[in-house]
């Protein structure tokens, strides 16, 4: 984040408590981006597995498959299977909310200060993510 | 360094907090900042010094979180296990034996499981002793990860700050020489 003071505004101390705020949120945001993103590719790849189990029991009459837990395979029987595939997405799914809700508060915070920041230093300052 | 940081902050791994410059002339005024050059040159190196704590915390943040996922896996093999004991069924399994290589194996319902203490040392427990513990130890990385968390945000504070006061350093130090050319 680049900050030029303009040659008329004097930064006051709460202008510093607050670009120091927008940084730390920013840098926030993007740690949550990366969080939801893998989350978002354990809950695709669970789902997947569910399609998987299903067409596996159509085709043909296995009653029992290998489910990775950690570095180790379960033979358990597909009902079982399911239910645990079941209770982990939906646990994922939970997690995915969470970050999705602690993202927006935080990114109804940055507005509030770019607002803040922009109306007061103008373009003088630069608040933009450099990849956006 | 005086007037650059105030004392170590005890909350935060004792980083020293960096000093808002409110008014860039009276702050050249101090005895200490003879010249732009060399007070540049000074926020320049506590910024360096501020980026390698930062280095080393998200060092610390990364092992932490790695650690996390590994305890959680612990953890479900363990209700796994449980599961088997209470319906008293023998566990079929396919073991890693090496990276693509698994071995098979069927385990009696059993209500006993080592854990990897580190330093060579594995101790048996019962399936809810273990549990605990690996509850203890989860809680526990949490808490650090938190605290690290914390000290994190603290230190971006304190570089965002000398990167403030730098900015804005340079462009007084811009104006004065526009005005020392006019005259």
């Amino acid at each position: 984040m680049s900050t030029t003071k303009d040659v008329e505004v004097h930064v006051e101390y709460a202008d510093q408590q607050n670009i120091n705020k927008f940084a730390r949120h920013n840098a926030k945001l993007t740690e949550l981006k990366e969080e939801i993103e893998t989350k978002r590719k354990e809950l695709v790849s669970l789902s997947d597995a569910r399609e998987a189990l299903d067409e596996l029991s159509i085709l043909s009459d296995v009653p029992t498959a290998p489910l990775l837990v950690g570095e180790t395979f379960l033979i358990e029987p597909t009902e079982s299977i399911l239910g645990s595939l079941d209770v982990r997405k939906n646990k994922i799914e939970k997690e995915i909310d969470d970050v999705q809700q602690r993202m927006q508060a935080i990114q109804s915070v940055l507005s509030d200060l770019k607002v803040k920041l922009y109306g007061k230093f103008g373009k003088s300052i630069n608040l933009e993510n450099d990849e956006e | 360094m005086a007037s650059l940081t105030t004392g170590g902050d005890s909350e935060h791994l004792g980083i020293p907090k960096a000093v808002f410059v409110d008014d860039v002339d009276s702050f050249m005024q101090q005895p200490e900042n003879d010249s732009p050059d060399t007070v540049i040159r000074r926020l320049d190196d506590l910024g360096s010094k501020y980026r390698f704590m930062e280095m080393n915390l998200l060092q610390k943040k990364k092992r932490l979180r790695g650690k996390l996922p590994d305890i959680q896996i612990c953890l479900d093999m363990i209700a796994q296990l449980r599961k088997y004991r209470d319906n008293d069924t023998d566990m079929k399994t396919n073991f890693l034996l090496s990276h693509n290589l698994y071995g098979k194996a069927i385990m009696p319902p059993t209500d006993k499981v080592c854990l990897w203490l580190g330093a060579n040392v594995m101790l048996e427990y019962t399936l809810d002793e273990a549990d605990e513990l690996l509850r203890g130890n989860q809680s526990a990385a949490q808490k650090t990860l938190q605290k690290v968390v914390e000290d994190l945000d603290f230190l971006r504070d304190q570089i965002t700050t000398t990167e403030v006061n730098m900015a804005r350093l340079h462009n007084w130090t811009v104006k004065q020489k526009q005005q020392h050319n006019r005259k």
